[in-house]
């Protein structure tokens, strides 16, 4: 099997001020169908192309941001070499009990460098309403609002970016595709993937740990984000910026944000990624067309703004 | 004109607001050079904090990430949840000063 190991984002676990706002929200303009409601409040969702039983929870909090994010894995062995390589490496590790989601096995729960809480599972229920695969549909039932296809990848802001690197290189097996770097050489924005895709996860340095800038759902392309746009004028969503492109990854995209204030994105394209091929990386000068390639010049919420 | 005066900062001419319209979309309607940072509109991600010094108002759900409950009593508020419930005077804080060594505008 060519991609092994670490597999693919697998969800996102995000804080919502107002459920029945954000609800709204991920099912209208988004697309994805609620799977089931958790004694502790918390709502599982799902996009209509997704195997497994859901890709993102929302959970009922004081203050908007991520709880963790999660990667689906080939195997248990996989887990336990991991854990191993971490601790060898002095990094703080759990595991978090098989169920604590539903339908999810145990989570290796890696405390990264950055603040961020990165979950690798092997087990996950697949959901009754996966899509078909004998004679297959393109879906069972149109999908609502943008038309997610899938949950894509997040986009995390915090400290010791260099260090998130290391941890999900060496151990995890990412490859670097493309970066940012700062005036002076360093790595402002990194770009990482455990796949084909033109990222999985990517990382910005920030005085903050712990930081959320987005989480990103695959459509299918430019058309079906005119749509999206549609929706979010219509609905009056507030935009952050797009429809456009990003310089890195080539991915066209728009950013807005949940009702609690947490940036999501649409995206569609990107580059496909080789691990023998030679990597893109932008000078710091360049920042404006690297983040928004139409625009050539960053916003004033791109940078500042997270939850 | 209907609606409350909103003085903000050092602007001369006040900004209006409509009843139910919150702080941050009177300003942003507004010809007005007074600038709040517009964001997440949705309480969520700080950037649009204020400081309410005399007049009345209710707020929506603000993350207590960016406001605890002390602040919110001295009169601090995230201007995409504050609803004027009559003329207000009101400072500008932002928090985008917090990232200017990472970067410059262009
Ligand atoms: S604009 Fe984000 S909290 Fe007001
Ligand atoms: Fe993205």
């Amino acid at each position: 099997m060519a991609v092994s190991g670490v597999l693919r984002p697998g969800f996102v676990q995000l804080r919502v001020l107002d459920m029945e706002k954000a609800l709204w929200h991920y099912q209208t303009i988004i697309g994805l169908k609620i799977v089931s409601t958790g004694d502790d409040g918390r709502v599982y969702l799902r996009a209509f192309d997704e195997f497994d039983r859901h890709s993102v929870v929302l959970r009922p909090s004081d203050s908007a941001g991520i709880d963790c994010t999660g990667f689906k894995c080939d195997g248990e062995a996989f887990l336990l070499g991991a854990e191993k390589a971490l601790e060898q490496r002095g990094v703080k590790t759990e595991w978090v009990a098989a169920g604590e989601q539903p339908g999810m096995g145990t989570r290796l729960r890696v405390h990264m460098p950055t603040g961020h809480l990165l979950d690798f599972y092997a087990d996950a229920e697949l959901s009754e309403f996966a899509p078909m695969t004998r004679n297959p549909h393109v879906f069972r039932e149109p999908p609502a609002g943008a038309g997610a296809i899938r949950f894509d990848h997040c986009l995390l802001y915090g400290t010791n970016v260099a260090g998130a690197f290391e941890i999900l290189h060496d151990v995890f097996g990412f490859e670097l595709s493309e970066h940012l770097e700062d005036p002076t050489g360093q790595p402002l924005a990194i770009f990482l993937t455990a796949s084909n895709k033109a990222h999985d996860i990517a990382f910005v340095e920030h005085p903050e740990p712990g930081k959320f800038h987005h989480a990103s759902f695959l459509v299918e392309d430019w058309a079906a984000i005119g749509h999206a746009a549609d929706l979010m004028a219509v609905y009056d969503v507030p935009v952050d910026i797009g429809p456009t492109r990003h310089g890195i990854t080539r991915g066209k995209t728009i950013y807005f944000w949940d009702p609690s204030g947490n940036r999501n994105e649409v995206f569609a394209g990107g580059y496909t990624f080789y691990p023998d091929q030679p990597k893109r990386s932008w000078e710091f000068e360049q920042a404006g067309p690297a983040v928004f390639y139409y625009e050539k010049k960053l916003n004033e919420t791109f940078l500042p703004v997270v939850t | 004109m209907a609606g409350y005066r909103i003085s903000i900062g050092d602007e001369a001419e006040p900004v209006r607001c409509r009843e139910g319209e919150s702080l941050l979309d009177a300003v942003r309607a507004s010809q007005s050079n007074a600038a709040i940072i517009s964001g997440c509109r949705g309480g969520g991600c700080g950037i649009c904090r204020v400081r309410i010094l005399r007049g009345s108002y209710r707020c929506d759900l603000m993350s207590r990430a960016h406001l605890s409950v002390e602040e919110e009593a001295q009169g601090f508020a995230l201007a995409c949840r504050v609803r004027p419930s009559s003329d207000l005077v009101v400072d500008v804080i932002g928090r985008l000063t917090r990232c200017e060594r990472n970067i410059a505008y262009r």
